[in-house]
Parts: C-alpha cells; structure tokens; sequence
C-alpha cells in the first residue's frame, strides 16, 4: 500500500543506492515498504569505531525530501533544522559516517560519554573501542 | 348697441394691463424681484418634490423586481459567493501563517526570475553536465519545463519543487544562500522582500 505514488525521486535514489553504494554505506529497502529502509555503516578506519557494524532504520516521510529522513536518535543538524531537499539519503548516511570518525562532544546525545571525551579522550576512545567490539561486531 | 359696448368695452380692456404694469411699477422694483424669487424658489421646490417622488417610486419598483429574481432563482450566487470569499480568505491567513512562521510569503517567491528550460540554451551558456538536472525531485529538465532561479545565487530548479521548498524554508537547497539578508548584514535598509510580507500581514490583520 505505502508503495503506490513512490515519488520518482525516491525511486532514483533507491536505484543508485544498490547500484552503486557509497564506501561502507549500504541501504536497502524494506520489502513491504519502500520508504523504511534497512541500513548498516561499517565503522570508519582509524576510529574507535573501526570494525563495527552499525545497524540503523531510516524512514523517508511523507514530506520528503521537503522533510529530513528520520533516523534513531542521532544528533544531526542536517537531519533537524538544516536539512535541504538537495541532500540525499546518500549524503545523510555519508554525514554519519563522517561523524563516526569525528564525534562532535559540543553538541552531543549523551551528556555524560561528552563529558568523558572532554575531559579523558583517551580513556573515552578505549570505551568506545570496547563498546564497539562488544554490540557492533556485525554478528 | 353692440358697436357702442364693444367700443366701451375697448378702451376698459386696454386700460387693464396697463393698470396693472401701473400698478407694479407702484408696487417698485423690489416687490418685483421677490415676486420673481418666490415663483423660482415654488418651481425648484417642485422640481424637487417630483425628482424624490421619482426616485422613490423607482427603488420601489427596482426592490420589488429584485424580490421576483430572488424568487426566480438569480439569488444564487449570492449565496456561493460569499461562503467562497470566507473561504479564499481563510486560506490566504492559514498560507501567511505558515508564511510567517519560516518560510517565505508566495508574493515573494513569485518575484524570483523563473524561465523555460532550454537544452540549446544552457549549451550555449556552457554549463557542465548535472546541472541538466533539478537537485530537489532528481529528474532531469525536459524541454520547456518551467525552471525558476534563485536571485542570489543563481541556482535553478523546477518551479514546482523550489516553491513548494522555499514556502517552507527561505534557502537555497544547494547553497544554503538565503534571500532575506540577515538583519546584522544590512541593519539599515529594509529590502523590498520583508516588506511586501509585512504589509500584507498587517492588512491583513485589519481585516480581520
């Protein structure tokens, strides 16, 4: 049901997602609704994060793309009040990514793992490292 | 007998009209002028008196046709009119609302140059590859879709898709260059564009 006027627009995304995925993004729809989509990011390179799988839900609203993909919780501003309709699942996933490698400890989720990275990195980045190994092994 | 009568009779004729200019010149210039007055102010008096009767009959004449439309069914339109015009203004005040909130009035987005695409044209402008292409629906321009151009930047997409954005939010989706100037970067000079809104907002406010 939910899969009648799909917009061309998220049928065209969609196409290019599995045809040609971005490096350690993949996205794939769910079967019965082409706007839920089932996403893993693997973990960036020389981050805390590297080795993990990390398994999202993204759903594409009604609105969209005049409205940002809603994800868990993930403190975006592209997926808040910056979002733009030229911005893609590619991109919103791509941004993720890219704050695996960076975390962002001024504008975080978690008050408390902010405070940890901002006073003992170190000590936060070998938490993260044993998180990771422990609920994002891929299993 | 007769010839006698007739011939006294004469000269007391002819004897009458004069009397009586005699007698007006008696009466002096004065009497003369407000005889003069008083017979222009009855005759205006009465040209008054049949133009409002005239008047009146006629309304009355005019209503009672108006009754027999109401009843042959002319009053019609009366009624869609008017729940319309409720209508179209609920809508404008739901649409400033929202105007108002974040995005930007419909008046302005309008004022943004908006043009027909044209492959041969944009060729000749020497635009690379992609830019055939509207970055908020993905689809490539068709011959003599109706494009419409951001004023600052100069980026362009479909009308239908950046208008639908722009009443939502006053930015370029592929630069972020926002239309309304910042008030910190011009704080002196309102633009034309925050005061057509403005304007609008008030007389509409008045209306209400």
């Amino acid at each position: 049901m939910a899969n009648t006027n799909l917009p061309r627009r998220i049928i065209k995304e969609t196409q290019r997602l599995l045809s040609e995925p971005a490096p350690g993004i993949s996205a794939s729809p769910s079967e019965d609704n082409m706007r839920y989509f089932n996403v893993m990011i693997l973990g960036p390179t020389q981050s805390p994060f590297e080795g993990g799988v990390f398994k999202l839900e993204l759903f594409l609203p009604e609105e969209y793309p005049m409205a940002a993909p809603k994800l868990g919780r993930i403190c975006l501003d592209i997926l808040k009040d910056k979002w733009s309709p030229a911005l893609q699942i590619r991109t919103v996933l791509l941004s993720i990514q890219a704050l695996l490698s960076a975390p962002n400890p001024d504008d975080p989720l978690s008050d408390n793992i902010a405070k940890h990275w901002k006073t003992n990195e170190a000590e936060a980045v070998e938490t993260a490292k044993e998180w990771t190994r422990l609920y994002a092994s891929g299993a | 007998m007769s010839s006698y009568s007739a011939a006294a009779a004469l000269p007391a004729a002819s004897s009458q009209p004069s009397s009586f200019l005699r007698s007006l010149s008696n009466l002096g210039l004065g009497y003369a002028i407000a005889i003069a007055l008083g017979l222009l102010v009855l005759l205006s008096t009465l040209l008054l008196a049949s133009y409002v009767c005239c008047r009146a009959s006629s309304r009355r004449r005019r209503s009672s046709s108006s009754e027999a439309d109401s009843l042959g069914g002319v009053v019609l339109p009366r009624i869609i009119f008017v729940p319309e015009d409720d209508e179209e203004e609920g809508r404008d005040n739901t649409v400033l609302a929202a105007a108002s909130a974040v995005g930007l009035d419909p008046v302005v987005i309008a004022s943004y140059p908006k043009f027909q695409f044209s492959a041969a044209a944009e060729k000749a402008k020497g635009k690379g590859e992609g830019e055939g292409t509207c970055a908020i629906c993905l689809c490539e321009y068709r011959e003599a879709e109706m494009l419409r151009m951001m004023p600052d930047c100069g980026h362009s997409f479909h009308l239908m898709c950046i208008d639908a954005w722009l009443r939502l939010n006053p930015s370029c989706p592929v630069c972020r260059n926002s239309p309304l100037p910042t008030p910190q970067s011009t704080p002196l000079s309102t633009p034309l564009s925050e005061l057509v809104p403005l304007s609008q907002f008030a007389g509409d406010r008045r209306r209400r």
